[in-house]
């Protein structure tokens, strides 16, 4: 079905403008499916930019454009006859602070598949379950899903958001520093989540936590600014081969806490 | 302490020393403590004049009135009034009327048959066409009583004695004794004193009700004429609401048909306005991407807010009243709301926009997120968040267009109109005008009725904004 291969996206020379300034210079990379990349790198390096830049949520900042490709089932996300509502479907998006919508439960998940045109009480309250179970949050709220989302702890909001995610059936989840607010503990919880969903969906994950990176990615993308603060792909490998033997002195640098 | 004082003396003395550190911290609580007593003391004199706006107008509405009866009620019987049995109020009346069976054919039409002066042109013409119209049928089409033996007469052509019976058949013994004081006995107010100078100046009042007697008897040329003692009177009674305005008698001024043009413009205001201005809000926070001509709108508007109401009136004038004379019919209350709705929807815009830009963006990342449209972005998740803002807006406005008075001498309205507005295209007047209008009456009681008027506007106001309250807590509480 992909045309380029095992490969989920796929980046080609691609920049990303606010207006004049380039955030993002000429990134070239190729995410795998069923894997989890971790995008990592200093503060204001254009991680955010690139990661939304995947599903065209950067669209929605005035005055942002991107130039290159980016290939997704053969296709370039960027060109003329794609729409974004269609690609942000099916490329999910978590973010650094939970976000659910000012409704119970049931309805922050039940209000994709609903847009979506699917309107059977049975089959949405399927959906709701399953979506649950799958971000490990069904144990905590079954008996309430008439809840107001935000009544519920920050850790819960963040795997009710993953949940919400799910519920549309998207092949790949952009996760922006999604454990950043949450405690310990409830970080280790979204980590295990992440292990979970990676059978069925491909992540990209933008972290500062580079224990996190190590523990739960597969890939490592590292990201610095370079020339006129544009962000570059410094180097992007195998995480254990990113943590132990880093091609780039930078990335070593960065990695053991010299810089950044 | 000695802490501190280790660093001070290893580094570099950048603050100020100790001393003037605690100087300086006692000045600066000073200088809070003052502004705090400077708030507090403008709102205190917010509420105190507020207080003194309240008991300007209730002054005014309950008030103490001396009445002079222009038909001394102890000529017209042996007993006095209330003790007279119903055959006897019947031939007070007659003997009152006797030679006027003119004016009680019209108290039967308009107390007693609650004939419509459209009714009652209506039986003169058929009668000018040498038609009868019998008793029967109209007191039969209006379920009335009437006289067995005049059933097949001409209505218009009773006698005296055959009208008060008629009145007396339809009428209880309360009802006909309170028509003998109204329409025999007529009582009339001479006099009205606010409520406080009753009660604090009893002589200057006292000196001024000599002074009206002393009139009154010059005037009818009776030296026996006696007003009432001093009662209290208030002016806010049911009749206000259900009466149209009559400028000779302050005591039956009623403000319907200005209560009926103030809603039904209010209404049409709203219903042009709130849709335009929440619809304009949505395009300039959400669909604008900041073009020169965007924020050449949006500077408009921000400044339109500011512009004299009379402007606007003149601008309705040329616009609604006369260009588009063909479809507002005028100086009707299309054209008063349209020009009304152009007023608002600055104000009404500008706080949308408030609202809807304190919607978190977060909020609408989620939603696009999953893949919603823009669209379905508004409309489910960004309007409802906005709506309490919207409508706190919108209670401004309204309560703005609801005490507007500039524009609408501009585009027509009338004071004197004592037909109800029956349409959008009817002519019509609004609270705040009759209350102008009764305020430049000559006679001094016209003010108590003002007066009251003051308070049913702004009872009517209250509750149309307790209206928008409630509607906005319900979508605060379905917001969480
Ligand atoms: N909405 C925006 N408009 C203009 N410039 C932006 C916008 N968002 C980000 N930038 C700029 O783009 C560059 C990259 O920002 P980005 O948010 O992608 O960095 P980041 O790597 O995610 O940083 P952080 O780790 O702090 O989140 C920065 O120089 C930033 O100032
Ligand atoms: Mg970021």
């Amino acid at each position: 079905m992909t045309s380029n291969g095992k490969y989920a996206l796929e980046a080609r020379n691609l920049n990303i403008f606010y207006g004049n300034f380039r955030a993002v210079r000429n990134v070239s990379m190729q995410i795998e499916s069923n894997k989890i990349t971790a995008l990592i790198g200093p503060s204001g390096c254009g991680k955010s930019t690139l990661l939304r830049s995947f599903n065209r949520m950067n669209d929605l900042v005035l005055g942002s454009h991107a130039e290159g490709e980016i290939l997704y089932r053969g296709q370039n996300l960027y060109g003329n006859n794609v729409d974004p509502v269609e690609v942000r479907r099916r490329i999910g998006m978590v973010f650094q602070k939970p976000n659910p919508f000012p409704k119970s439960i049931f309805d922050n998940i039940a209000y994709g598949p609903r847009i979506l045109g699917q309107r059977n009480k049975k089959i949405l309250a399927e959906i709701v379950e399953k979506s649950l179970r799958q971000a490990a949050l069904w144990d905590d709220v079954k008996d309430n899903l008439k809840k107001s989302g935000l009544a519920l702890s920050g850790g819960q909001q963040q795997r009710l958001c993953i949940a919400r995610t799910l519920a549309v059936e998207p092949e790949i989840i952009l996760m922006d520093e999604p454990c950043s607010a949450l405690d310990p503990i409830a970080t280790l919880r979204i980590e295990e989540l992440m292990r979970e969903l990676k059978e069925n969906y491909t992540i990209i994950i933008v972290t500062h936590n580079m224990q996190q990176a190590a523990r739960v990615s597969d890939y490592t993308a590292f990201m610095l600014m370079g020339q006129e603060r544009a962000g570059e792909l410094i180097e992007f490998n195998q995480t254990d081969r990113i943590f132990t033997q880093p091609a780039d002195s930078r990335t070593e640098d960065y990695i053991t806490g010299r810089f950044g | 302490m000695s802490v501190s004082e280790n660093t001070t003396a290893s580094t570099t003395q950048y603050l100020p020393n100790e001393e003037q550190l605690q100087k300086n911290i006692a000045r600066r609580n000073r200088q809070a403590k003052f502004w705090e007593y400077v708030f507090l003391a403008s709102i205190i004199l917010a509420i105190v004049s507020l207080l003194m706006l309240f008991f300007s107008i209730i002054r005014q509405t309950f008030s103490y009135v001396v009445v002079y009866n222009q038909v001394n009620p102890d000529t017209l019987a042996d007993k006095p009034l209330e003790e007279l049995s119903s055959d006897e109020l019947t031939a007070v009346i007659i003997t009152f009327y006797q030679s006027d069976a003119n004016d009680l054919r019209t108290l039967v039409f308009n107390e007693v048959l609650g004939l419509s002066s459209s009714d009652q042109q209506a039986i003169r013409d058929r009668e000018r066409a040498k038609e009868t119209v019998t008793v029967k049928e109209i007191a039969g089409d209006k379920n009335k009583e009437y006289p067995a033996e005049s059933a097949e007469k001409s209505i218009i052509r009773l006698t005296v004695p055959e009208y008060a019976q008629f009145i007396q058949l339809n009428f209880d013994d309360d009802a006909l004794y309170d028509f003998v004081v109204e329409y025999v006995v007529q009582p009339l107010i001479v006099g009205s004193w606010p409520l406080d100078e009753y009660l604090l100046d009893r002589d200057s009042i006292d000196a001024d009700i000599i002074q009206i007697e002393d009139q009154l008897r010059e005037i009818n040329d009776d030296p026996s004429i006696e007003v009432s003692e001093p009662k209290l009177r208030s002016w806010l009674q049911w009749h206000l609401i259900v009466d149209t305005i009559d400028l000779s008698r302050p005591e039956d001024a009623g403000l319907r048909t200005a209560i009926l043009g103030s809603l039904m413009m209010i209404s049409i205001t709203i219903l042009v306005a709130l849709p335009l201005g929440v619809g304009a809000a949505i395009y300039l926070e959400e669909y604008a991407q900041g073009g020169w001509m965007e924020r050449l709108i949006q500077t408009n508007i921000d400044n339109l807010a500011g512009v004299p109401s009379i402007i606007y009136g003149i601008l309705g004038l040329a616009l609604f009243v006369r260009i588009l004379d063909d479809i507002t019919q005028g100086r009707t209350i299309l054209s008063a709301a349209l020009t009304m709705a152009l007023l608002i929807l600055p104000v009404i815009i500008i706080n949308a926009q408030e609202a809807i830009r304190s919607v978190p963006d977060s909020l609408r990342q989620a939603s696009y997120g999953i893949g919603s449209t823009k669209w379905q972005t508004v409309w489910n998740h960004v309007l409802p968040n906005a709506m309490p803002g919207i409508l706190t807006g919108t209670i401004l406005a309204i309560s703005r267009a609801f005490g507007e008075t500039a524009v609408l001498v501009v585009v027509g309205s009338i004071t004197r109109i004592t037909v109800d507005p029956s349409g959008p295209l009817s002519r019509y007047t609004v609270l705040p005008l009759q209350i102008y209008a009764l305020i430049t009456q000559p006679q001094a009681q016209f003010r108590n009725v003002a007066a009251a008027g003051i308070l049913l506007l702004l009872a009517i106001l209250l509750s149309l904004n307790a209206a928008a309250v409630i509607l906005r807590n319900r979508f605060s509480k379905r917001a969480v």
